[in-house]
C-alpha cells in the first residue's frame, strides 16, 4: 500500500522533476497562489500566561561584533595564536564567505579580567558593561544561518532570509498592542546612518500595517514635522482629521484595507503625539548626572547614548518594543559598524567605545528607577566572528557559535547558558543551540505570551513568530 | 477535500503522460521540485497544528512521512553522503512519533514534534551549504 502510495507521488514527477504541481498547495487543494485572499485577524492575541516584563529594548549590534574579543574569554585561542586551525574544530563548517580558513588569531594588546559574583570575563573593550556583570544573562550557544549581513539579520529582526515577515516588535505590538495611547507601541532607532536593508526589518509583514514600527531618526528631532505649521489652528487640524475618519470608515472596503486602517490610525495617533511624544523623546531635561552616565558627553559614544536615553524614556512613557541598530560616531569615516574584516582592534576599540557606557548606563538607569525588573535589554547580533583571522587582524562572519545576552525581568541574573568550543567556533553541544527562532520565543514568553500560539491567519495558514521553529530557553528563566 | 486532491493527481499524472520524458533529474541530485512539496506540506502541517485541524493535520503528516521516506530513499540508493542519509533516516524516524501522537491525541506533542522535524530539515540542508 504504501509502496502503491509513493509510486502514485513518482508518477506526479515527485522525485523526478515536475512544474505541473504549481497551484497545488497541501491541505488546500488546487488554487491561484497569486490571488492574497487576506482572512481576518483574530483578533488582539492577549496574555497566555503571566508577563515577566512590559517592555523589550532590542539593541542589534549592526555588523555582528567579535564574541571572543568582548565577552567569550577563550585561554586556547590565546594559546594558539598564529597556528593552524586543529581539523577537529572544522567538523561542519563551511567557509561560504570570501576569507578563507586563515590562521587562527588574537589581538596581542586585548586584556582580560573576571567580574562581580558571576565571575564573568569581560575584555578591557568593555569595562563599563563589565560592572553590570551580574544583572546579565549570556546566551553562548548562539547559532544562525547565512553568511551575509542582510540575509542574516533580516533573519534576527523577522525568522525569515527573505524580507515579507512581521519583525518580532511588529508580532508584540500585534499580540499585545499599545501601553499608551499617545505612543507607537513599536518604536525603531538608530544614531546615524540608516541600517543595512533597512525597513523590512521593522516591517509587519502579513500583519495589520498598523504593527510597523515607527522610525524616529537620530539627532535633536527625531520626530519629522512633529510641530502643527503656524497657519493651522488645533482646531482646524482636529476637524480635518474627523472629517477623514469619517469618510474613510464609511467606505466599503474600509474593514479589509488594513493600509487605510493603519493610515487613519496613525493619522490620529500623530495628533495625540504632538502632544506626547515631544515631551518624551526630548531629553534636554534629564540631569548632567544622568547624561554622564549615558556618555552623552563623550564624542564617541554621545549619539548612541542619546538614542538610549530615549529607549529608557519610551519604555518609562509605555511603548512596548524599542529596537535600537547600532550605527556608528561621528568623525572617522572607515568606521560604520561592527564589521571588522581588517582592522578588528581599531574597528572594536571605536564600536565598543561607543557603546559600552551608554548600554551600561542603560542598565544601570533602569535598575535605580526599578524599571530593569519589568523590562528587558537583549544584546542581539546577526551571527558572530571567527577565531582566525582575515587580511591579517580582521575576522570573518560566523554563524556556527556566539553570544548573545539579556538583562532584565524573569531571568537568571548573572548566569551564563551553553558554551561555544574551545576557539569560540562552533556550538560545543547542540542541544544546547539558541537560534534566532529560540530568542523570540523566549522574549515572547517573557511578555507572557506563548509563541506557538501568537498567530496570524494569512492566505489561510495561521503564521506564528517563529515560522515552523522556537524553543523557549527554559533554562535562563526563574 | 480528499476527492478533490485524487481528482487533480490523475490530472496531473495523465498531463504527466503527455510530457513524458521531458523532465529527469539526475541521479545523484535530490528533485527540488520534491523538496518544494514538503516544504508546503510541512508549512501546511505547522499552520493545521496551531488551528488544531487534527484531521487535517494527521493527512498532511501522512503525506509528509511518505515524502521523507523517498527522500531516505534518494539518499539509499545515491550513498553519496553518509550523514545526510543518518539525518534522513532521523526524519522518518521523527515523521513517524508525529504522526503517532496525532493518532493518540497528543496535538501539543505533536508540535513540539514539529519543530524538531523543522529543525531535522536545516540540520541536512547545513550539508549541503
Ligand atoms: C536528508 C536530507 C534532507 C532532508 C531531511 C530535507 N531536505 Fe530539503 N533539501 C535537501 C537537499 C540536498 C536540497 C538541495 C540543496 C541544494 O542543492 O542546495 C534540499 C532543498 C530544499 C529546499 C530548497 C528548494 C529550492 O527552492 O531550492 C527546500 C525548500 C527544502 N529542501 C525543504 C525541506 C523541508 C521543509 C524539509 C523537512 C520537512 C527538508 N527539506 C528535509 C536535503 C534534505
Amino acid at each position: 500500500m504504501i509502496d502503491s502510495k509513493r509510486q502514485f507521488l513518482r508518477a506526479l514527477g515527485l522525485g523526478a522533476s515536475c512544474s505541473a504541481l504549481n497551484g497545488f498547495i497541501p491541505g488546500m487543494g488546487f488554487m491561484s497562489t497569486g490571488f492574497a485572499n487576506e482572512v481576518a485577524s483574530l483578533g488582539e492575541i492577549g496574555l497566555h500566561h503571566e508577563s515577566k516584563i512590559d517592555s523589550v529594548i532590542w539593541l542589534h549590534q549592526n555588523g555582528a561584533p567579535s564574541s571572543m574579543d568582548l565577552f567569550d574569554y577563550k585561554p586556547y585561542l590565546h594559546e594558539m595564536d598564529g597556528q593552524d586551525i586543529p581539523e577537529h574544530f572544522l567538523q561542519g563548517v563551511t567557509t561560504s564567505s570570501a576569507g578563507g580558513i586563515g590562521k587562527l588569531y588574537v589581538d596581542p594588546k586585548r586584556t582580560w579580567k573576571q567580574y562581580g559574583k558571576s565571575q564573568a570575563w569581560f575584555s578591557d573593550l568593555l569595562p563599563n558593561l563589565a560592572e553590570c556583570a551580574d544583572d546579565m544573562t549570556f546566551l553562548r550557544s548562539c547559532k544562525t544561518v547565512g553568511a551575509t549581513h542582510s540575509i542574516s539579520i533580516l533573519k534576527m529582526n523577522t525568522g525569515e532570509l527573505r524580507p515579507g515577515r512581521p519583525s518580532l516588535g511588529a508580532w508584540v505590538s500585534y499580540a499585545l498592542g499599545s501601553r499608551n495611547s499617545d505612543l507607537p507601541p513599536y518604536v525603531v532607532m538608530y544614531n546615524r546612518t540608516q541600517p543595512r536593508a533597512g525597513t523590512p526589518n521593522w516591517s509587519a509583514g502579513f500583519l495589520p500595517a498598523m504593527h510597523q514600527g515607527t522610525a524616529f531618526l537620530p539627532g535633536e528631532s527625531p520626530i519629522l514635522y512633529l510641530q502643527r505649521p503656524d497657519l493651522v489652528s488645533t482646531a482646524q487640524q482636529h476637524s480635518a482629521l474627523s472629517f477623514l475618519k469619517e469618510f474613510d470608515s464609511k467606505n466599503p472596503n474600509y474593514q479589509y484595507d488594513t493600509e487605510l486602517q493603519a493610515r487613519l490610525r496613525t493619522f490620529g495617533l500623530a495628533e495625540r503625539m504632538q502632544q506626547a511624544a515631544a515631551q518624551v523623546v526630548d531629553v534636554k531635561n534629564e540631569n548632567e548626572e544622568t547624561k554622564q552616565l549615558y556618555g552623552i558627553d563623550d564624542p564617541i559614544s554621545g549619539s548612541y547614548g542619546q538614542v538610549l536615553l530615549r529607549a529608557r524614556r519610551l519604555v518609562e512613557n509605555g511603548v512596548r518594543f524599542v529596537h535600537v541598530i547600532s550605527g556608528h560616531p561621528e568623525g572617522d569615516a572607515s568606521i560604520v559598524d561592527w564589521d571588522a574584516h581588517s582592522n578588528l582592534p581599531k574597528n572594536h576599540t571605536v564600536m565598543a567605545g561607543m557603546v559600552d557606557k551608554p548600554i551600561a548606563g542603560l542598565i544601570k538607569d533602569l535598575k535605580a528607577r526599578g524599571l530593569l525588573e519589568r523590562t528587558l535589554v537583549v544584546w542581539a547580533q546577526e551571527f558572530g566572528r571567527t577565531p582566525w583571522g582575515e587580511s591579517g587582524n580582521g575576522r570573518d562572519h560566523n554563524p556556527y557559535g556566539y553570544t548573545q545576552w539579556m538583562a532584565g525581568g524573569g531571568l537568571k541574573k548573572g548566569f551564563s547558558y551553553g558554551a561555544t568550543d574551545e576557539i569560540g567556533l562552533n556550538i560545543l553541544d547542540p542541544n544546547t543551540a539558541v537560534d534566532t527562532y529560540d530568542l523570540h520565543a523566549t522574549v515572547l514568553h517573557l511578555m507572557g505570551l506563548d509563541h506557538m500560539k501568537t498567530t496570524f491567519v494569512h492566505n489561510n495558514r495561521a503564521e506564528r513568530p517563529t515560522v515552523n521553529f522556537g524553543k523557549v530557553v527554559h533554562d535562563v528563566l526563574i | 477535500m480528499k476527492h478533490i486532491v485524487q481528482f487533480l493527481l490523475a490530472f496531473v499524472i495523465s498531463f504527466q503522460f503527455l510530457v513524458t520524458g521531458s523532465a529527469k533529474a539526475s541521479a545523484s541530485e535530490i528533485d527540488i521540485d520534491l523538496m518544494k512539496f514538503i516544504e508546503q506540506t510541512n508549512d501546511s502541517l505547522g499552520s493545521n497544528l496551531m488551528m488544531n485541524n487534527q484531521a487535517d493535520a494527521i493527512e498532511d503528516s501522512e503525506m509528509l512521512r511518505e515524502l521523507l521516506l523517498m527522500v531516505e530513499e534518494h539518499f539509499e540508493v545515491n550513498s553519496l553522503n553518509n550523514q545526510a542519509l543518518k539525518i534522513s533516516n532521523q526524519a522518518v524516524f521523527i515523521s513517524n512519533d508525529l504522526r503517532a501522537s496525532l493518532y493518540m491525541n497528543d496535538v501539543e506533542k505533536a508540535k513540539k514534534i514539529h519543530v524538531s522535524l523543522s529543525e531535522n530539515c536545516q540540520a541536512c540542508h547545513k550539508i549541503f551549504e
